[in-house]
Order: structure tokens, then sequence, then C-alpha cells
């Protein structure tokens, strides 16, 4: 914010969706599910995405173990703990609903877009997905 | 010479000390209040990325907390300390209880998103309440047991908390013109910026005015230009009565504006204007207050 926006700048940004058992697709606002982070979903999406968690100085054991699967830091793919977010926010958003309704979620997705900038329009080209199946 | 200006620009009376206790501790009890910790505590553990002093704990207490039943019970804690806190109960400890829980809670957050400004005011002012007299008035302690202290004691931390106000708005101007200096003025800071803050679905909102900005975005550096005016003028808001209400006034629209128009909302923040008001003059009602202000005009 301080220092403005940018015009020519891309930028990325994250829809979060559910698939219901009844077969549409949803948007689900974040704030619904966790309100304790209001003004932060985003940021705390981005930084999961960009695995700042592998990032620290004292790392989670279980992360420690996810790096020596993959082989380093920089071998870990984009947004490696987003499924675990998914899917505790699908659980979440299931919770709120009774056992038998069509509403309830089989899956939940996080859907990334990006804005390349340069101009006001074309916002959305789609990027990647993850999808947690529930 | 200090005291009698101080004096003569914020009340100083226990009873408005009182009064700015209950808003800041109600602002956060109440907040709290309407906020699910059990789902806070749903979520995993290996995307936390504890800032600041929350580096010094080890990863086990964070596996403790970051559960559904720990958070609940944290929760618990934390309203109650609040509660005992805004009602003025043992206030030399609560007020400070208050504090330490208040700035942990944020710090948890702030170890999943980032770093977030609309509380901080209000938890600069906890830190303000929390060692001065606020329990002398307006408190259940004062039922209990009387103190009075000379009017200066309950006038500064008053007069603390409002520049803290003034010093947000008027640094945030100054950082803008550090950052990005005269291109903060730029036709599209404002478009872009917005639009950028209304395509995802995980802001709290979700308007869409953003949108519309691009058609009239050559008048917006005169309203970009004069929010930076505004903010470096906030400061006035304190000293001069004349002034404040139009600062504040002003604030409370551009407020709303970033919520419509970028979804972004500062309700605590806003909240703390409440310490701008002169709550001696509202101690016996809005009767005693009307009669004064046709005093007022009598003899003008």
């Amino acid at each position: 914010m301080m220092a403005g926006g940018d015009l020519e700048r891309g930028r990325s940004y994250c829809i979060l969706r559910g698939e219901t058992i009844s077969g549409e697709t949803i948007d689900i606002p974040a704030i619904n599910l966790t309100n304790a982070l209001y003004s932060r979903t985003w940021t705390m999406v981005n930084a999961t995405i960009d695995n700042q968690s592998f990032k620290l100085k004292s790392i989670h054991p279980q992360n420690e173990e996810l790096i020596r699967q993959f082989g380093g830091v920089e071998k870990l793919p984009p947004g490696v703990r987003v499924t675990d977010l998914l899917q505790a926010w699908g659980d979440l958003y299931n919770k709120k609903l009774p056992a038998g309704s069509p509403q309830r979620l089989k899956a939940i997705r996080l859907d990334m877009y990006r804005w390349e900038g340069g101009r006001y329009s074309d916002y959305d080209k789609f990027v990647e997905s993850w999808r947690k199946g529930l | 010479m200090a005291q009698g200006i101080i004096n003569r620009v914020v009340p100083g009376s226990a009873y408005a000390l009182g009064v700015v206790r209950l808003i800041v501790h109600g602002t956060f009890l109440f907040s709290i209040l309407f906020t699910s910790f059990s789902a806070l505590g749903s979520l995993p553990v290996t995307i936390l990325r504890p800032t600041g002093a929350m580096k010094f704990l080890p990863w086990s207490f964070y596996e403790g907390l970051q559960t559904p039943a720990a958070m609940v019970n944290f929760k618990l804690v934390l309203v109650l300390s609040l509660l005992l806190s805004t009602g003025g109960f043992l206030t030399v400890v609560t007020t400070k209880t208050s504090l330490l829980l208040v700035v942990f809670y944020q710090g948890l957050l702030r170890s999943f998103g980032h770093f977030n400004h609309d509380e901080m005011l209000a938890v600069y002012c906890l830190a303000v309440l929390a060692f001065t007299p606020c329990g002398d008035a307006f408190s259940i302690d004062s039922r209990l047991k009387k103190t009075t202290r000379p009017a200066f004691a309950y006038a500064y931390p008053i007069l603390l908390m409002q520049l803290l106000v003034a010093w947000t708005y008027f640094s945030s101007a100054l950082i803008k013109l550090r950052v990005a200096g005269l291109k903060y003025l730029s036709t599209d800071n404002l478009p872009a910026l917005a639009i950028f803050h209304s395509l995802d679905n995980l802001h709290d909102t979700h308007f869409k005015l953003a949108f519309w900005l691009p058609q009239v975005k050559a008048y917006l550096p005169f309203a970009v230009g004069l929010v930076l005016i505004w903010e470096l003028l906030f400061p006035l808001a304190v000293f001069w009565r004349r002034w404040r209400w139009w600062i504040l006034g002003f604030g409370i629209v551009f407020h709303l504006a970033t919520l419509f128009f970028m979804n972004i909302f500062f309700p605590h923040q806003l909240a703390m204007y409440l310490i701008f008001v002169d709550w001696d003059r509202w101690k016996d009602g809005p009767s005693k207050e009307k009669a004064a202000t046709k005093l007022k005009i009598r003899f003008r």
C-alpha cells in the first residue's frame, strides 16, 4: 500500500472454490471459515504458496522431513502445504452442514489466476490449481 | 505550563480515562467474542511462521496450542481478562494481563498472515492504559475504593493516545512519500491497487467498485493528494477542537471508501477515534451538554 499500485506490474491472486456432492462448483469466502484471520487470509495463502514456513531459521520437524524427502527447499513444489490448509478449510465448511446435505463438499480447491497488468482488462489468466478431495 | 496546556486540550478527569479504558478494552472484547478460535485452531501448524518474539517459543508449544480445544481455552482466558479490564475490576492487574494476552494473540495471527496494522493502534493504547490509573473512575474498582490524583495523571495518557492516533496517519503519509515519492500521485496508483484487492475471494468483502475507477482515473490524483494532506494535517485534531470533527469525519469517509473500493477496512482503528471525544462534557448526560452549549451561545 505504501508504494501504491503499479499498472505495469503483474499480480497473481487466488479464488477458493468447493465442489459439492450435488455436482456444483461454488465460491467459498474464506472469511466465513476462519474469521480470526480477517484482513490476513490472502497473505496467509500467498505465504503458503511461497513455502515460506520452509524458509525459517527454526523449521517445524514435519517440514524438515518434507525438505529431506524432496532433497532441498529449492526442490519443493510451490504450495507444498496448500493441501493441508484446504483439508482444514474443507472440514470446517462441511462441519457446518448436516451429514446428508448435498451442499457438503466432496473436494475443495484453490485456483490461482494472474492479471498481467499493463491494461485494465484480461484479469483472469489461469495459472494453476491445488485440489483436495474430502 | 506543560500541565496547563495538556489540561486545556484533553479532558483531565479519572472519569474520561475510565471511559477510554472501557472503549479500548471493550473493542478487543467485542471483536474476540465474535471470533471463532476453534476454527483458528484447526489450521495446520506447519504453515505457521512465528514472527518477532514468537520465534523464541518451541514448536512443541505451538503443537499444543494449535488445536481447536486449546484455542477455545485460550479464548476463555482472553475473554475473562478483557471482561475484567473492560469493567475495571482489579484494573492494575487485569489491564496488564489483557495487554499480554492480546499481544500474544496478535503475534499468533501475524505468524499466519502479514503485519496488518488495523489493530496495532489499539494495542499501543492497551499498553498506555496498562501503566496509567485508568481504573480510578468508571470502574468496579472505584466503587470499592476511591482514589484521587492530580488532573494531569488522567489527562496525560489521553493526550498520549490521541498523539498515537495522529502519528499513525501522519507517519503513513510520510512513508508513502518516502517510498513512492510523487509517483504516489500517478493516475494508475489507486485503480491498480484497488482492482488487485478486488480480484480474489480471500479478502473479507467482495465489493467490485474498484473496476469503475479506471473510467475516472484522471481525477484520482486529486483524491489521493487530498488523502495525503488529510493524513499530514491529522495532528491538528489533537490541539484544535475546531478542526477535530472535520478531520475525524474525513477519516470515517476515508475508511468507508477503502472498504468499498479496496475491500480493506480498519474497524479497530476507527473505534480509537472515540478517544477524541471530550467525555467530561458527557459525564452528567446529554442534557447538561445541551445546556452548556445553550449557555455558550447566549454569552458569545
